[in-house]
């Protein structure tokens, strides 16, 4: 088990080191000197050049890029340009924000996603499957901006149940939530509800049956954990997406969130803010796939036990 | 007599409604289960042996269902339970084993908790007294080492010792019969006898009847004391094994039988049946198994043999009472009305002409029920439970259902001799080669 977490881990920070390096090429191929940016047009060319050999960027890429991965392994992504301000204390203020956002979407969709596909596999080709599959197909392919928007418009605009953007209350958070989890709910409760019903033709289903379970006793006992060890995985692998910044839905609700950041980052061509954000979703993002892989294998015994 | 059966399946069909049309994969089927007894249902795969299990389970899926007859569980009839009803009797007074011991365990929970399951489930112990029936039961089906054992996942067990945890989890409950279905088929020789051997000694010692499918000829010579022969979802012949392998008299049994591979013979080419089983949408308009027979007839084309009123051979009177209810328009009862029919008299079945086979037919009806006054137990499958464990060697002597299996061909050659009071040891689907004088050679 440890020498699996080791060599996932292992295996992951080529990974890292490969998306910082293309972020960090990217960033410096885009045309247009980041000082200029950041000071304005009509500035002495003599003092963009000094402010950038003071921030290094006058030294070759590669000796730019080990002393980023140097200072990011301290924990220092640089300073942004606009706000004048450690990158990492920029993002460790947002990140709060995207975490209650998410935790809350996850639950949402979880609960939302699970119960509906459970209901949909015992109801199966009834009326109730079809509806609930018909509306998770539109949870799965409706763009979330777009649900975003439907949501703000519908509630906050129209009805005014709750605020058009903002993230300072409960309520205000209501909404951004759901419209990210929308899509969540909607892939959970098909995978959900495919995974249970093909659990349902195993063998020991049968046997839970001959053993005098009811129906439900068979589902919920016997086919639910089965049917679930992917879906965890699934789960796992959306929160930690979630986490990495929901750049939409936080941009339509006015979130100070992690996408928040990478959206300022970009419009504003701040680059240390924008290499700062990457790498760290790029970090959660790892880290979801590993905790996934682990769980999975937590649940499922053929594996645990190394069979 | 009914009441000493522990099991009464009475003309049980079983269709599945299908996009092509209804296939009757279990087609008035009877089969009795005395108590303490090993049924064998043998028949080549596709016949309709597990359906037919499945069917006294309860547990046949869309598109199948019971469309007919009735199994009799110790005089209650469990037909048409309801489902919490159902649930009481699987597991508890009838339970089930399956042919995939690799599949049939939950993968994600261990063993011992499976088999606890199931006495939680019909009895009101706490899971301390459970646990430990767990263990009694795992010892008694030889799982070396049952503390260890009960947490063990099923991936960690052998194929055997996964049936002997299936096993265990049916017998729990100390059921009244416990259904295997082709238990040792995924299993190696060696670990199929000692699976056979545990099944034979938990019957004799609980005193649970088994209903043993399989497509093996041999395992039913190894633990059988009943054989029921199915082919295309009907019993074609029923006897006691030892009759059965001694006299087979119906043709399919006999191609059955000579299909067993003997290692005393310089090892040709082994005896095949030829032909497949045929689609059940598609009978042949006469016998089911005329397009296989090697003693087809020509009237084997057009005629549907009808069964053996003798199925109901302990309890003639009965046959009377089911005439009535096989000559309502149910489903599926196409074969048993001709029988029927014959049997009250009314022949106004359309196809059938009046020969001479017929009226010898409606004799022999007549004999059967004639043969009422035959006491309980003489056919050695009526309730003798008490002496169970002497029966299988006495069998092997070859006394007394010798004796009664060389009655099975005079009986199929002279029905006439009905009244002299022999009874045929053997029953199913009426062969017509019997009824023209037909060659006995075997
Ligand atoms: N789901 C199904 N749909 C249609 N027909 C079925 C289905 N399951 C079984 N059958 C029919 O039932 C027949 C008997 O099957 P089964 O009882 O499993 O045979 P076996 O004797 O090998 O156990 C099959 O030949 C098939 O025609
Ligand atoms: S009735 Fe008998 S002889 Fe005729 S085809 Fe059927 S099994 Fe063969
Ligand atoms: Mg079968």
């Amino acid at each position: 088990m440890l020498n699996r977490v080791l060599k996932r881990i292992a295996i992951s920070i080529p990974v890292l080191v490969g998306v910082v390096l293309a972020i960090f090429i990217m960033l410096r191929i885009v045309p247009g000197n980041p000082v200029t940016t950041m000071m304005g047009e009509h500035v002495n060319p003599a003092v963009i050049e000094k402010i950038s050999r003071e921030m290094g960027l006058d030294q070759p890429l590669y000796v730019q890029f080990f002393r980023y991965i140097a200072n990011a392994l301290r924990g220092d992504f640089g300073t942004s340009y606009r706000l004048n301000r450690n990158v990492t204390g920029i993002i460790l203020e947002a990140f709060p924000n995207t975490v209650k956002l998410s935790l809350l979407a996850a639950v949402i969709a979880w609960l939302i996603g699970i119960v509906s596909g459970i209901v949909a596999a015992i109801r199966q080709n009834k009326l109730l499957d079809r509806l609930f599959m018909g509306v998770s197909l539109m949870g799965v392919s409706m763009p979330v901006f777009m649900t975003a928007l439907v949501l703000q418009y519908v509630f906050a605009f129209k009805l005014k149940w709750f605020p058009v953007s903002g993230f300072d209350s409960f309520k205000a958070m209501v909404l951004p939530a759901i419209a990210l989890g929308w899509n969540s709910a909607g892939s959970i409760a098909r995978m959900t509800r495919s995974n249970l019903v093909e659990v349902m033709q195993n063998d020991f289903i049968r046997t839970a049956r001959a053993k005098g379970l009811r129906e439900n006793g068979v589902i919920i006992g016997h086919a639910l954990k089965n049917a679930m060890l992917p879906v965890v995985t699934m789960m796992a692998l959306q929160l930690s997406s979630m986490l990495s910044g929901a750049v939409l839905t936080e941009s339509v609700f006015g979130v100070p969130g992690i996408g928040r950041l990478a959206v300022n980052g970009i419009e504003t061509r701040d680059m240390p803010l924008l290499q700062g954000t990457v790498v760290f979703t790029t970090i959660l993002i790892i880290l979801g796939n590993l905790i996934a892989d682990l769980l999975y294998n937590v649940l499922d015994p053929r594996i645990r036990e190394g069979a | 007599m009914s009441e000493a059966m522990v099991l009464d399946i009475k003309n049980l069909q079983s269709h599945f409604f299908t996009a092509k049309g209804e296939v009757p994969a279990v087609d008035g089927v009877s089969i009795q289960v005395p108590p303490g007894k090993i049924i064998g249902i043998v028949g080549e795969s596709g016949c309709g042996k597990s359906m037919t299990a499945m069917s006294v389970m309860g547990l046949l899926r869309y598109p199948g269902r019971v469309v007919g007859g009735s199994i009799t569980l110790e005089g209650r009839d469990i037909t048409h339970l309801s489902p919490r009803e159902l649930s009481q009797v699987r597991g508890n007074e009838i339970s089930m084993i399956f042919q995939e011991p690799m599949t049939s365990l939950n993968p994600v929970y261990p063993v011992g908790k499976q088999v606890r399951e199931a006495i939680l489930l019909h009895q009101k112990v706490s899971k301390a007294e459970a646990k430990a029936r767990v263990l009694d039961i795992f010892r008694s089906v030889g799982i070396p080492e049952p503390e260890k054992r009960y947490y063990s996942y099923p991936h960690q067990l052998s194929g055997g010792l996964r049936q002997r945890v299936m096993i265990g989890m049916a017998m729990v409950c100390r059921p009244k019969v416990m259904i295997a279905d082709e238990p040792t088929t995924a299993l190696d020789v060696t670990i199929e006898a000692q699976i056979l051997r545990l099944m034979k000694k938990l019957c004799e010692e609980q005193g649970t009847s088994i209903i043993l499918i399989t497509h093996n000829m041999g395992v039913v010579a190894e633990v059988c004391d009943y054989v029921y022969v199915m082919y295309a979802g009907k019993v074609m012949e029923q006897a006691e094994t030892f009759a059965l392998f001694e006299r087979p008299s119906h043709p399919y049994t006999q191609g059955l039988l000579k299909s067993i591979p003997k290692l005393d013979e310089k090892a040709e080419r082994l005896y095949t049946i030829e032909g497949v089983v045929p689609n059940l949408l598609h009978l042949p308009k006469g016998c089911s198994f005329c397009t296989r027979c090697d003693q087809a007839q020509e009237r084997c084309f057009v005629e549907k043999p009808g069964l053996y009123e003798a199925v109901r051979l302990n309890e003639p009177e009965v046959g009377g009472r089911e005439s009535v209810e096989l000559n309502e328009p149910a489903a599926g009862v196409r074969e048993s009305v001709g029988l029927n029919e014959m049997a009250t008299g009314s022949r106004k079945r359309a196809g059938l002409d009046e020969s001479a086979a017929g009226s010898q037919e409606s004799a022999d009806m007549q004999g059967m029920a004639g043969g009422g006054s035959r006491k309980p137990g003489e056919c050695g499958h009526a309730g003798d439970g008490e002496d169970s464990q002497g029966r299988a060697g006495q069998e092997k002597e070859g006394q007394e259902p010798g004796s009664q299996g060389r009655e099975v061909r005079e009986k199929a050659e002279t029905h006439t001799r009905r009244d002299s009071g022999q009874e045929p040891a053997s029953h199913g689907v009426r062969c017509f080669r019997y009824e023209s004088g037909g060659q006995l050679d075997e």
